[in-house]
């Protein structure tokens, strides 16, 4: 007669293989509902370091199109910037001063569901969770979890990100979010009904809390479709071209606590 | 000792591939040509059923690391690992005390082109089953699924041209 032993012995691989599987549904279970938790992620000390070397190499293959993109860029910036002066709705992109802080984006993807983006500073230059952060044209995301050196982003293209954000000239006010797909448009919802927001309107943020100041561009709303009942559904083309990320600015004045921008992280 | 450094540096040189250069290659903007599971594929038939699920568990685990999807590779390897054995009896029979090595060589052009298109469908329709929403249709889901695999299949031919017949060389 077989023993109970040699049952349990003839599923060693099956109870070694449902033993594994449950290590891996913990670890997703973790990544995400503790944001503290940066082990097995990009913002981990060994991961972030190949991924900066990686960054560095082919960064520098790229260099003279980034020169020609930066030039381009300053010039637009130039012309721009007497046009923005003119604008009380819209205020003034940041600078690398006081209460910003720059990183180099040296891991980033946009063709997933959950895409995150990893920046060089951490926890040892003032970067802590839930800090927004944004690029040269607007909005890019905010900070998810932070390890002593690197910090990992969670961009406006996550299908978890909510920014609280306004229609300018029509005072109304919607929560920007992201459905995959496409990474140069989003979608604008909770607009009340016929809130009257038309194709070139410009999406703001709200400033409705400390994570992004009031007015950093998001985007221009590209098409409305209204339903039977007049509840808008509206796209937006994002300003940050999030393929092209270098450099971004990360806003430390947040309040760490204030996290009423985001839901469902 | 010196197979398990062999393998080794095949796992290593795979997870190289992959996360410095087949993961940055994004196809019709979302397809990640996956190709390092094809170490599971190719393990001998000798290697125990737990050493396997061990090899892929980590390999999964080191991918997962650089993706920020902490579990999720790691658990569509643990699966193929696990049943890695019976899909190459569906295509060649061997005995426990036989020592099989997955490949050309020994399965033929035919079924083993027949074994890694199954294996990558497998590993395929794990990794977008858990990644995408199924909100966006299973029509969506399905192109994904296949096109992942046609991809993985190429990427993993292009390999055993490639690197096998000189590891092949070396280890006699």
């Amino acid at each position: 007669m077989r023993s109970p032993l040699d049952f349990l012995v003839k599923l060693r691989y099956l109870m070694l293989f449902l033993a594994l599987e449950a290590v891996c549904m913990i670890l997703l279970h973790r990544h995400a509902t503790m944001r503290d938790n940066v082990v097995f992620t990009t913002a981990g000390t060994v991961s972030g370091f190949v991924n900066r070397v990686s960054s560095s190499v082919s960064s520098y293959f790229s260099l003279r199109k980034e020169n020609d993109r930066l030039s381009s860029e300053i010039a637009s910036l130039r012309s721009q910037l007497y046009e923005l002066r003119d604008s009380a709705e819209v205020a003034s992109l940041p600078d690398a001063g006081e209460g910003f802080a720059v990183a180099r984006v040296i891991n980033n993807t946009i063709n997933r569901q959950q895409n995150f983006i990893t920046i060089d500073k951490g926890s040892g230059d003032g970067i802590a969770e839930g800090m927004g952060v944004c690029g040269l044209d607007g909005v890019v995301g905010v900070v998810y979890k932070v390890s002593r050196g690197y910090a990992l982003v969670m961009p406006l293209l996550n299908r978890n990100s909510h920014i609280s954000c306004k229609v300018i000239g029509q005072e109304t006010f919607g929560f920007l979010s992201w459905n995959g797909g496409d990474p140069h448009i989003a979608n604008l919802i909770d607009l009340p009904s016929r809130s009257g927001v038309a194709v070139g309107d410009t999406v703001l943020t709200s400033g409705y809390s400390s994570i992004f100041p009031k007015g950093l561009p998001i985007g221009k709303i590209c098409s409305v479709n209204n339903d039977e009942i007049g509840n808008p559904e509206v796209f937006v083309e994002l300003a940050t071209d999030f393929s092209r990320l270098n450099y971004v600015y990360v806003n430390t004045n947040t309040v760490p606590d204030d996290l009423s921008e985001i839901s469902d992280w | 000792m010196e197979k398990f450094f062999k393998r080794l540096t095949a796992c290593l040189l795979l997870l190289f591939v992959q996360i410095l250069l087949l993961n940055r290659l994004i196809i019709m903007g979302h397809i990640v040509p996956f190709a390092y599971f094809m170490l599971v594929l190719i393990l001998d038939s000798d290697v125990s059923s737990s050493k396997r699920m061990i090899w892929g568990f980590a390999m999964g685990l080191v991918v997962d690391v650089f993706m920020n999807t902490p579990g999720l590779q790691a658990s569509v390897m643990t699966l193929l690992a696990y049943i890695q054995r019976y899909l190459l009896r569906l295509f060649v029979s061997f005995d426990r005390r036989d020592r099989l090595e997955p490949g050309v060589v020994s399965m033929g052009m035919r079924y083993y082109s027949f074994y890694l298109i199954l294996g990558s469908f497998v590993f395929n329709s794990g990794y977008y089953l858990l990644v995408t929403s199924l909100n966006d249709g299973w029509k969506y889901l399905l192109v994904e699924v296949l096109l992942g695999t046609a991809i993985s299949v190429l990427m993993m031919l292009v390999f055993e041209y490639l690197f096998r017949r000189n590891i092949r060389r070396r280890l006699r």
